[in-house]
């Protein structure tokens, strides 16, 4: 089913590219001035577009099958090694955020269901109203603005590998980490919150009280297990959010991540860089969601 | 109805949250002090004072100018988008639900595919080739948010038509079409009117998103977004350049979120005794 799916990506991105108005050979090379025709008919060579597009389309099939996307048009770089270096800051990125997010946002949805209508119930549910509401970029600018500039206490961007200084590495990750976090917990927490009063609400649960177990038994053994497939669904489709959040977080804070290259390609009308930096993103968002639904399966077997 | 909505807290602080910015949209030229697109290369980068209420960005235009007509390209694109995505997807909903089979794989199954790309790339790789401007954006933005619409709209569809009184209907020689007008689609309305509201809120989102990007709403025509992209290089310099950009985007879209709120809790009654 996953394959199915990337299949379809693959060839809508093909199908995309070669509609576009325009020769992606001619939109390489600038469109605003007049630009040799000998060149463009070497480009075009060189990336294929010569050949009747049915045949283009088997020869890119090929090689995306072998990961090969050919090379950047502006540096002739392989674009594989491109993604290969950058992808794993992205990934690295993307997991503490929605590690980040999921713990605080089930722990302060929890917190504000077993506290229902008191102060905490309140404050949760008004600052998650408040966090779904903040785009990234602003939330991301003000803590840019108050933990860089004003208090000086962390840097405001960049990168600096792993291997060279663990410190200052994760220091500069604090503050994307805490933006791309703070709106899905708000999201996360929202949905913990129903989820669990809903079950709490259930019969059974009164049962189990008047069985004899305590709170504690009743809440982690029981509730949560029943309320978690919502939860759960909630977090997978965070994955979409996630991924169009790193693009801004990227950009606000000059993180040489995947979806910067993904820009800078798309500036220069990269095309092979465009379409190896969507596949792989695509296909991630794709094995995310299917790994989703077999979550699923584990937490409820009436899905199985 | 109506009075069910006014005696929802949410749904009036909501509106209250909205109507001012629907006000300025409509009368936004009139209220403008300057041509918002007016470069004064004398003054940038101005704290507000008496010519310039706001202040001035670094071009030396206007911000309040700029504020005041940056709202009409936000709510064009997102009720654009929202209108079309409600458009498209409530019909290959009702569709597919209906007649099931064929229609319904061939359908839903497309529906699918756009679900296959993250919302941002998609629109991104679009405005890299077609370029940018409203009613791409618009196209855009709708076809991405289309599937919500259908998947809720399929759902309502396949829950009713098996209810007694679609049956009676048909039995007694109704068309198709009018048992899909009269029969069907009034009964589903609720879940659809509450996205209705959460999409704009996203389309708004992701319309600021794009033009933050420098891809959306093209300058120097002014946007939020944009306006805020800008900014932030001059966070230091001039505060209150990127303040009031962020602070209208945000309660912007926490007022259309809030309303999306307060609409569940009054349009699904089963969850009424509960929030």
């Amino acid at each position: 089913m996953a394959l199915i799916q990337i299949f379809i990506v693959l060839s809508l991105v093909f199908l995309l590219l070669h509609i576009m108005p325009g020769d992606p050979a001619v939109l390489a090379l600038g469109t605003d001035r007049t630009v040799d025709p000998q060149v463009v008919e070497a480009l075009r060579h060189e990336l294929g577009l010569d050949k009747p597009i049915l045949e283009q389309y088997l020869i890119y099939i090929k090689n995306v099958a072998n990961l090969n996307f050919g090379n950047s048009i502006t540096d002739k770089v392989p674009v594989m090694s491109y993604i290969a270096e950058r992808i794993p800051r992205t990934i690295e990125l993307a997991f503490l955020s929605i590690i980040v997010a999921s713990i605080i946002g089930v722990v302060l949805g929890m917190v504000a269901a077993l506290e229902r209508k008191k102060a905490a119930d309140i404050i949760t549910t008004s600052l998650a109203a408040l966090g779904i509401s903040l785009p990234v970029f602003v939330l991301g600018t003000l803590f840019i603005y108050v933990f860089s500039f004003s208090l000086r206490l962390l840097p405001a961007g960049g990168f600096i590998a792993l291997s060279k200084n663990a410190g200052a590495h994760y220091a500069r990750l604090v503050l994307p980490v805490a933006t791309l976090a703070l709106p899905m917990a708000a999201s996360i927490a929202r949905m913990t919150r129903s989820s669990m009063l809903e079950v709490l609400n259930k019969e059974f649960v009164q049962t189990l009280y008047a069985k004899g177990l305590s709170r504690q038994k009743v809440v982690f053994g029981h509730v949560l297990r029943n309320a978690m497939i919502p939860i759960v669904t909630i977090i997978g489709l965070q994955f979409g959010n996630l991924i169009g959040g790193t693009v801004l977080i990227e950009y606000l804070f000059n993180l040489p991540g995947l979806c910067s290259v993904l820009l800078k390609a798309i500036s220069y009308r990269d095309y092979p860089l465009i379409q190896g930096c969507i596949f792989v993103m695509s296909s991630f968002y794709i094995l995310v969601n299917m790994f989703v639904d077999i979550l699923y399966g584990a937490l409820d077997p009436r899905v199985r | 109805m109506l009075k069910r909505c006014f005696r929802n807290r949410t749904f009036i602080i909501s509106i209250l949250m909205l109507l001012p910015f629907m006000l300025i949209a409509i009368l936004g030229p009139l209220i403008v002090t300057h041509d918002p697109l007016a470069i004064d290369s004398v003054n940038i980068l101005k704290p507000p004072s008496r010519t310039y209420i706001l202040g001035t960005d670094e071009f030396g235009r206007d911000i309040f100018s700029r504020l005041i007509l940056g709202i009409r390209p936000t709510l064009i694109v997102a009720l654009g988008s929202t209108g079309l995505a409600f458009f498209l997807g409530f019909i290959i909903g009702l569709l597919a639900g209906y007649y099931g089979g064929v229609v319904e794989q061939l359908l839903m199954r497309m529906v699918d595919i756009v679900l296959c790309f993250p919302p941002i790339l998609l629109a991104l790789m679009i405005v890299a080739f077609w370029g940018s401007g409203i009613v791409i954006l618009i196209f855009i933005i709708g076809i991405l948010y289309t599937p919500h619409f259908a998947r809720i709209t399929y759902s309502g569809v396949i829950q009713v038509k098996t209810l007694a009184y679609i049956e009676s209907e048909r039995s007694l020689g109704a068309s198709s079409f009018r048992i899909l007008k009269r029969g069907i689609s009034p009964n589903i309305m609720s879940p659809l009117i509450i996205q209705v509201s959460l999409t704009i809120a996203s389309a708004i989102l992701l319309e600021a998103g794009l033009s933050f990007l420098g891809v959306g709403i093209l300058p120097p025509a002014p946007s939020w977004g944009q306006m805020i992209g800008a900014a932030k290089g001059y966070v230091m310099l001039s505060p209150n350049y990127i303040f009031w950009p962020s602070l209208c985007l945000c309660l912007t879209i926490l007022g259309t979120n809030l309303l999306g709120d307060s609409l569940r809790d009054i349009l699904d009654p089963k969850l009424n005794n509960e929030t």
